[in-house]
């Protein structure tokens, strides 16, 4: 059975970043075939800025957004941070509709956050 | 000498050899001290019986009694009958036997306990879930000026979309949520907007003020990561002004009967529970409506529906579905067919989210062939 969502993930240079990558849809079913593995990743993190690279992401709803929310959440907690990049323009307009850019950044790429930091 | 309580077998054997000696030492007595003539049949035939009841008593003690004892708890497990723990401390066959029975019968005793728990827990989300549908409302009001046609069509868990019409102060509101996830904490959120949101119409003079309030009792009070998109009209009855606030709901559709035009404008703001204070983000803002005019409201259930193909309803399939039905039907009729084009859509695929479908039309003479028949706000198509 093909996986709705998939995720690899690289460091950033070497300032500790790390960046996650998916790959599918974040609702719930993508979210139920990677939580142990995304989990483990919030879990082991030990920099400062988590940044999601959603240039492969297809879809996300409430839902997915929802995880996001409690990862930032998690993150926050330790001082730590959650960054997203490079939305495709469904997933841009579902962040848009919610509101989530008041609360966590939004970089149209990579660089673009690279850059800014 | 527990090497040989270890076994029965050897045990028994270990017993026979003993008594094999003492009756060996007693024979070897009356061979070698007594004569042999002074030992008559009837004595040697006492040994005989001696040695098989020594024989019958340790079989009977060792293996009958505690095996009958084993057998007779597992015979009562296997018909249904109540049975006991075995408790002994015997390292033998038999001791492996009880102590094998007693695991299987706790193992029992804890699968059993899980089912309760587990049909226990069901019972209690579904009630759960029977008293979120019960909070929403089962009809829709009549609205001066207004036809209102609200359908909602639940998936099976609780949690999901957010509905209520009530009027307080002159004015109606009309508001369409959605929790993010299911289960019982998006549940409970959701019976806390609903109740806040009409006390709140009681004491505050409009939506923002509303959706300010409540934001702010919501966020200091769940802690989890959770948040609520909504969209709140509200309708003045005396001026008949339309006006909405947003929170990072779904678009408002509107349908302008003069141009055929549907207009999809997001509702803006920030979803409730994001932020501690939203009195920043979100606002208040009119939409000008000329009478014919719709406006239609929904859940993301809808647009996020699929085919069999895995192929999403979408926003443009809504707006397509809304300009031919609002050309064609009163509020009734475009709820309808819309809600039947969308459960044609998904054919036989699963509903995997809750679907409300909220319609509007700005009838200001209350048309009699229009007036909504059936204002039930359960799903027609």
């Amino acid at each position: 059975m093909q996986k709705h969502l998939s995720l690899s993930v690289e460091k950033i240079g070497e300032t500790g970043d790390v960046l996650v990558k998916f790959n599918g849809e974040f609702d719930k079913a993508g979210h139920d075939e990677i939580k142990e593995e995304l989990g483990k990743v919030v879990d082991d993190f030990k920099g400062m800025t988590l940044v999601f690279d959603l240039t492969d992401l297809k879809f996300i709803n409430s839902e997915g957004i929802g995880y996001f929310m409690e990862i930032r959440t998690h993150l926050v907690t330790d001082g730590k941070k959650l960054v997203l990049v490079a939305a495709n323009a469904h997933v841009a307009d579902v962040f848009n509709a919610i509101g989530i850019m008041e609360i966590m950044p939004i970089f149209n790429t990579l660089s673009d956050y690279i850059n800014k930091k | 000498m527990k090497f040989i309580d270890k076994s029965i077998t050897r045990k028994f054997i270990f017993n026979l050899v003993i008594l094999g000696l003492v009756v060996a030492g007693i024979a070897g007595y009356f061979l070698f001290f007594k004569d042999m003539k002074t030992v008559s049949l009837t004595l040697v035939l006492v040994g005989v019986v001696v040695i098989l009841v020594l024989v019958g008593v340790f079989v009977y003690l060792n293996i009958s009694k505690p095996l009958s004892s084993v057998l007779f708890q597992v015979q009562a497990l296997l018909t249904g009958k109540p049975y006991k723990k075995i408790y002994t401390d015997r390292l033998d066959e038999i001791g492996v036997l009880a102590y094998f029975f007693n695991q299987v019968t706790k193992g029992f005793k804890e699968v059993s306990g899980d089912l309760k728990d587990r049909e226990r827990m069901i019972d209690e989300l579904d009630l759960a879930a029977q008293l979120q549908r019960d909070i929403l409302p089962l009809e829709s009001p009549f609205v001066d000026g207004l036809q209102v046609v609200v359908k909602n069509k639940p998936a099976t868990e609780v949690g999901g979309d957010n509905f209520d019409i009530y009027t307080a102060k002159d004015k109606t509101y009309i508001y369409l949520g959605d929790v993010t996830g299911h289960g019982v904490a998006a549940g409970l959120m959701m019976t806390m907007v609903n109740s806040l949101a009409t006390v709140f119409a009681d004491s505050c003079n409009n939506a923002y003020e509303i959706m300010v309030n409540v934001n702010k009792y919501i966020k200091s009070h769940i802690k989890k990561a959770m948040f609520m998109t909504m969209v709140m009209l509200c309708f003045d009855n005396k001026t008949k002004k339309l006006t909405f606030v947003g929170a990072g709901h779904e678009h408002i559709l509107i349908y302008r009967h003069t141009t055929g035009v549907v207009e999809a404008i997001l509702s803006g703001g920030i979803a409730l529970g994001m932020l501690p204070d939203n009195s920043k983000v979100i606002k208040e803002r009119e939409i000008i409506l000329e009478d014919g005019d719709f406006v239609v409201l929904y859940s993301d259930g809808i647009t996020e529906a699929r085919s069999s193909t895995e192929e999403l309803y979408g926003l443009e399939r809504l707006k397509t579905a809304v300009k031919e039905y609002a050309s064609q039907y009163s509020a009734e009729g475009v709820n309808y067919h819309i809600a039947k084009d969308v459960t044609t859509f998904m054919g036989s695929h699963k509903q995997d989210d809750d679907m409300t479908l909220i319609v509007m039309k700005r009838d200001s003479k209350n048309t009699a062939t229009e007036a909504v028949k059936d204002h039930s706000t359960t799903w027609a198509g």
